[in-house]
């Protein structure tokens, strides 16, 4: 499960999505709390700097330029005094004349400064009001410190509850993505098996009633149904199978009371390769009807312990001289294990592996080698046909396995195009697995059979 | 001898009667598993020819009735049935040989003339001998005019079962099953390929061929003629 995947799904999308317009809204309406509070605090300063403009004025305008001139040099002589508050006078020209504002702000009215200690104390930023008395200028302002603290907390606030918001907007999208993905892996991977002809699987019901978990319920209805019709079809062809071999067989019958009462040899002849071509048909039902038995019985009445490396030898033994006379050589790996023992239907095996060496054979050029071994990987035992033929691509490797499928499109080549479904068939009914894989060049059928605990003989 | 045929079938019915008529066999015939019972459990017969399915009682409760009145006459079953495990269900019940439909004519002759053998082979035989050919079954060895000849596994088997039935017509069916405990039909040539190496070994390097091919039908050791 990548991470790439829960990310482009679309629960983490909408989270995100969500978010997105959270913070958004977020930086909004936090803008403007924090442009209106700010505001709020400003004027709390301004207010309280105006007051003390019009009271310090009054000194001026009471008691003249140096009186005041001399109050002002005092107050800045006591830090105390002066605590959170800057102060100036100036002339015309600009030229501090008493106060510890340094620089003359510019205009008349509010205006805000950066001042520093030993000169201010606090240092930072205080709002200033510039008034006109006489000539001169008088200047008043007090620190926004607190004001600007506020603020700042404010800022901080709407930050941390954004970056909370989103970690756990992540989360949540994340986990919950997640679980969406693997519900529909789980879905992808039953459809899957279904569609390699498990017609028995069936999604797993979730105990939530969201919408995947009813789409599944859906979904396996139509399962059910597929199911139903894939019986009736196999059914059907057993049937057809069945019902054509009554007629057949007096067809076969019939054929061998011509060949015997005919005294013309032509007709004999004619009458023996009719009988010949009834065989082959005969051979194929009775392939299709083999196949549909295996399929679908699963008792194991028939099945006993048997050593896989005996049998192997077996049918080495048997094959060769067969296999030599069409121009291969047929050998027995002499590694494989001589005890392995796997419970199974010696004769259903013994037809597969003759099906396999067949099919080897038959697609193997002159000269070259078929190999049967026996195997055991530790925990499975398994059984292997290679050879050096034309091999099987790799896109037809599940399609080979359907009944009457052939590589060649022309159907001309001999064969029914039955055997691998066979060997499939009885793979499926020991419990095991096929696996088709390239001997470069030429085929490599591996029949895995399931770990059993059996003893060695 | 007579042979009982019990088909449900008309055509096949008509078809086996006709052909073991011609082989000299006497022959009853029914169409119904409660005549077939009765007939044989009160009258003498060779062999019975039993189809699987018939109506009125089935071939495996006909048989069992049989064995259980000890009427040990060998049995052979005709089914139209492909299963792979109907054989080993019949051949427990208590029949002899089993065929599938459809089958050649030959093959039946040849497994009624086995089964109907005369005399019954002893389990105790240690050894089969024809003219000059001689088989140790517990040495699982093999003497030609008292040279010894090599033989493999099977081929061994493959001469045993023949010998057994020597004089008699042993088709490649009935050797796959005995022989190699097939239950299917190989595409491919294994009975003849092996047959050939067979008689390379015994019959090649001596003066009399003994094992003869019998063309559709299948093979057989016997004496010289």
């Amino acid at each position: 499960m990548s991470r790439g995947n829960i990310l482009s799904g679309p629960s983490f999308r909408t989270a995100l999505l969500s978010l997105t317009m959270f913070l958004m809204v977020l930086l909004v309406l936090g803008s403007l709390v924090y442009e209106d509070l700010n505001a709020a605090l400003y004027e709390n300063v301004e207010l309280r700097v105006s007051e003390s403009v019009d009271i310090l004025s009054d000194v001026y305008n009471v008691d003249g330029r140096d009186a005041f001139v001399n109050t002002i040099r005092s107050m800045v002589a006591i830090p105390s005094a002066l605590e959170h508050n800057a102060i100036g006078l100036f002339d015309a020209s600009g030229q501090r004349l008493a106060g510890n504002i340094r620089v003359a702000p510019r205009d008349l009215g509010w205006s805000s400064q950066i001042l520093d200690p030993p000169e201010a104390t606090p240092g930072g930023r205080y709002r200033i009001l510039t008034v006109g008395l006489g000539a001169d200028r008088f200047s008043f302002g007090e620190t926004t410190i607190g004001a600007d603290r506020v603020s700042d907390r404010i800022i901080w606030a709407l930050l941390i509850a954004g970056l909370v918001v989103s970690v756990a907007t992540f989360i949540v999208g994340y986990q919950s993505s997640g679980t969406v993905y693997r519900k529909l892996e789980t879905i992808a991977s039953v459809m899957e098996t279904v569609a390699a002809g498990d017609t028995q699987s069936r999604l797993p019901m979730g105990r939530t009633h969201d919408q995947i978990d009813r789409m599944a319920r859906q979904v396996n209805g139509h399962l059910d149904l597929l199911a139903k019709q894939t019986v009736t079809t196999r059914n059907t062809i057993s049937a057809i199978a069945h019902d054509l071999r009554t007629p057949l067989n007096r067809v076969f019958l019939r054929l061998q009371e011509i060949e015997g009462a005919a005294d013309d040899p032509t007709v004999q002849d004619l009458a023996a390769k009719s009988i010949a071509e009834i065989s082959n048909v005969e051979h194929v039902f009775d392939t299709i009807l083999r196949i549909s038995r295996i399929e679908s019985s699963s008792d194991k009445d028939t099945f006993s312990p048997l050593a896989i490396g005996q049998l192997a030898a077996e049918m080495v033994e048997t094959f060769a001289p067969v296999v030599e006379a069409a121009g291969q050589k047929l050998v027995l790996d002499g590694n494989g294990p001589k005890d392995r023992v796997i419970i199974g239907d010696r004769r259903m095996l013994a037809q597969m592996l003759a099906n396999l060496i067949e099919n080897a054979s038959r697609y193997s050029p002159s000269g070259s080698t078929v190999m049967v071994s026996a195997l055991d990987d530790g925990s499975r035992a398994a059984l292997r046909i290679t050879d050096q033929g034309p091999g099987i691509p790799e896109e037809s490797r599940d399609d080979v396995l359907k009944p009457f499928y052939r590589l060649d499109a022309s159907r001309s080549s001999p064969g029914t195009g039955l055997g691998l479904a066979l060997v499939n068939a009885v793979v499926a009914r020991h419990g095991g697995r096929l696996e088709l894989s390239d001997n470069s060049p030429g085929l490599v059928v591996t029949i895995w059979f399931e770990a059993q605990a059996v003893p060695t003989i | 001898m007579k042979i009982v045929v019990a088909e449900d079938d008309k055509t096949t019915a008509d078809f086996i009667r006709k052909g073991l008529s011609e082989q000299g066999y006497s022959v009853e015939s029914y169409s119904d598993g409660r005549d077939v019972l009765s007939h044989c459990l009160y009258n003498p017969f060779d062999a019975l020819v039993l189809d699987r399915m018939m109506p009125g009682m089935d071939g495996l409760s006909i048989v069992k009735c049989l064995r259980a009145a000890n009427v040990l006459t060998p049995v052979i079953f005709l089914t139209g049935m492909a299963s792979v495990d109907d054989r080993v269900d019949g051949l427990t019940a208590g029949g002899d040989d089993y065929l599938v439909k459809p089958f050649h004519f030959s093959e039946l002759l040849a497994r009624i003339k086995a089964v109907a053998r005369r005399p019954v082979q002893s389990s105790q035989t240690t050894t089969l001998k024809v003219h000059d050919l001689e088989l140790d079954l517990i040495s699982r060895t093999a003497r030609r005019n008292g040279v010894a000849i090599d033989l493999l596994a099977k081929e061994f088997s493959l001469l045993e079962t023949l010998m057994r039935n020597a004089g008699r017509i042993v088709t490649k069916t009935m050797l796959l099953e005995k022989v190699w405990d097939f239950n299917f039909d190989p595409q491919s040539t294994v009975v003849e390929t092996h047959i050939s190496r067979l008689r390379s070994k015994i019959d090649k390097p001596f003066d009399v061929p003994l094992l003869h091919t019998s063309r559709n039908s299948g093979y057989s050791i016997h004496e010289p003629r």
